[in-house]
């Protein structure tokens, strides 16, 4: 059944989403737990005792006894505060049947974002890398300059008049084709001049290469930089030792504050430290706050995304404790007076994205790509390396796998199992197709552990938000 | 002025037989509306394409649709 409206206690919050409308209330507890019984299909009514032809909502008697241990006057006010919200369109009851209409706009739109596989290959030996070590399950290759230039030169020709554009710097490790990196930037810069659009630059680094030239070109042209430290010295050594077996802590950790402080410096914001947690350390709210210690203030912890055989993976009988820990973390933000922020936690109530976003999510295959180092177009960076999944590649001309396209750009909530049905559905947009598909068999087939941290990261954001405005 | 002050007091309540009621508007007290209906309003300006892609796979800095800011110009509307 679709969910129109989600209520949950966070903190001492009681919060009530109108899934449709988007409005945002808290509610006290008399009216939260009425939220399961009440039905305000046509009540009965009687005349508001000093307007005779102005009436008010009869709450039902049956209402009154199922709350029989509150005051009489309380329930009837709480009754009609409700009824009210529903009536003027703020508890929407009927669902959003009414988006659908908007859901398949976006077929055949032009290209937006590319993820460039400079590198595939890593200096890093990290346990639970999905790439394989940095080749996704092929040969390690370094994408050549000309193979950057080429990939901005596809963009641009198939941007159509978006005029923001942007090029993400993956691997495997991106600072070891680093030469292909500069390159493809600057063509960038110069093609965009001419041809009046504007990009964003963004790199997901180890941190193992840099150095200060590189750090310094990074803040100078990059919108956003990933920095990649798992957190605590011992957690992050564990997963991420480096190809002799050595600590990667101790060799990452003063180059990520280097460069954050000179990026600072300059007044850019934009930065992650951003690691992973794995059933080795369900206590990751303790790695948030590691890396908030060592002077960090943009922290990202994420699951792990391996199948169930790899000791550390996350399985379905840790969510209790996962959701704990975002408690957790939860309740050390509220506390922290703005110095650190976790990312999932970071949401504009009032300003995010239009709900046409949010009924397509990422955009994957239809309006972002990733290349790999050979120019090989994939759906984003978690197909690469799977042959069905190619696109077609940039160094021939015409349009990518329009199949594929289009097969992605119907990708959105409706078409999706659960999403239709859920209450997070304009929060999370549908979540990851690669996931999906890697995990589930089907880009259109959500994995339950994906969905249940993700709904309890959402309940904590919205929370937060709402902690500021009230 | 008699009209407006009037006009407060009641919101307007269509039933399924085309009878439209005036129900007496409350005070409220029991709920807090932090964020008004934005999606809904978001259909009638949204779609401009500015916005940051999402990635939202957990081995990217996964972001969840929602975290992202819109980057539609304002325009005063």
């Amino acid at each position: 059944m679709r969910e129109t409206f989600h209520k949950f206690k966070q903190g001492e919050h009681f919060i009530l989403l109108d899934i449709t409308s988007g409005g945002i209330h808290v509610v006290d507890e008399l009216i939260y737990k009425m939220l399961d019984f009440v039905n305000f299909s046509e009540p009965p009514f009687k005349e508001a005792k000093d307007h005779p032809d102005i009436k008010e909502p009869v709450c039902p008697a049956s209402l009154i006894e199922q709350f029989s241990d509150y005051n009489e006057n309380d329930v009837k006010a709480c009754y009609n505060e409700l009824y009210e919200m529903s009536a003027s369109g703020l508890l929407s009851g009927e669902g959003d049947a009414d988006y659908g209409d908007y859901a398949e706009m976006n077929i055949g739109a032009p290209l937006k974002a590319m993820c460039l596989h400079v590198s595939h290959d890593c200096n890093l030996n990290c346990g639970y890398c999905f790439a394989d070590g940095g080749g996704f399950g092929g040969e390690k290759l370094t994408m050549t300059p000309e193979t950057g230039k080429q990939a901005v030169d596809y963009l641009l020709n198939n941007a159509g008049e978006r005029r923001h554009l942007e090029i993400d710097f993956f691997g495997g490790e991106p600072l070891m084709a680093w030469d292909t990196v500069v390159q493809t930037v600057e063509y960038g810069k110069e093609q965009a001049k001419e041809r009046g659009k504007e990009f964003k630059f963004t790199i997901t680094t180890n941190g193992l290469l840099l150095d200060d030239e590189k750090s310094e070109y990074i803040n100078e042209n990059m919108a956003n930089v990933v920095l990649s430290l798992d957190g605590r010295r011992e957690v992050n050594d564990r997963l991420r030792p480096c190809l002799n077996g050595k600590s990667s802590y101790d060799v990452i950790l003063p180059k990520f504050k280097k460069l954050v402080k000179n990026r600072t410096k300059k007044g850019f914001t934009d930065y992650f430290i951003r690691g992973t947690f794995t059933s080795y350390n369900l206590d990751f709210a303790g790695d948030v706050v590691s890396i908030a210690k060592e002077g960090f203030s943009n922290i990202s912890i994420e699951p792990v995304t391996v199948p169930e055989t790899f000791p550390f993976a996350l399985k379905k009988e840790h969510l209790p404790r996962i959701k704990n820990e975002y408690d957790r973390l939860f309740e050390l933000m509220r506390g922290n007076h703005g110095k650190w922020s976790f990312f999932h936690f970071v949401i504009d109530i009032n300003r995010g994205p239009c709900i046409l976003k949010r009924l397509r999510g990422c955009g994957s295959g239809n309006e972002y790509i990733a290349v790999a180092p050979d120019g090989n177009i994939y759906p984003c960076h978690r197909f690469v390396g799977i042959d069905e999944w190619k696109m077609g590649n940039i160094n021939k001309s015409g349009l990518p796998d329009l199949k594929i396209k289009e097969y992605f750009s119907k990708t959105h909530i409706y078409a999706k199992e659960k999403c239709p049905d859920c209450w997070a559905r304009f929060y999370c947009g549908g979540g990851c197709n690669a996931e999906s598909f890697l995990f589930e068999g089907d880009a259109r087939k959500q994995s339950e552990l994906f969905c249940e941290w993700m709904k309890k990261r959402i309940e904590c954001a919205v929370a937060l938000a709402v902690e500021k405005k009230i | 002025m008699k009209d407006k002050s009037f006009k407060r007091e009641f919101y307007p309540v269509k039933f399924r037989k085309g009878m439209v009621i005036k129900m007496k508007t409350t005070e409220k007290s029991k709920i807090k509306t932090i964020c008004g209906p934005v999606l809904r309003e978001s259909v009638r300006k949204g779609g401009c394409g500015n916005c940051r892609s999402s990635c939202q796979s957990a081995c990217k800095t996964s972001c969840t649709v929602a975290n992202q800011p819109c980057e539609r110009p304002e325009t005063g509307e």
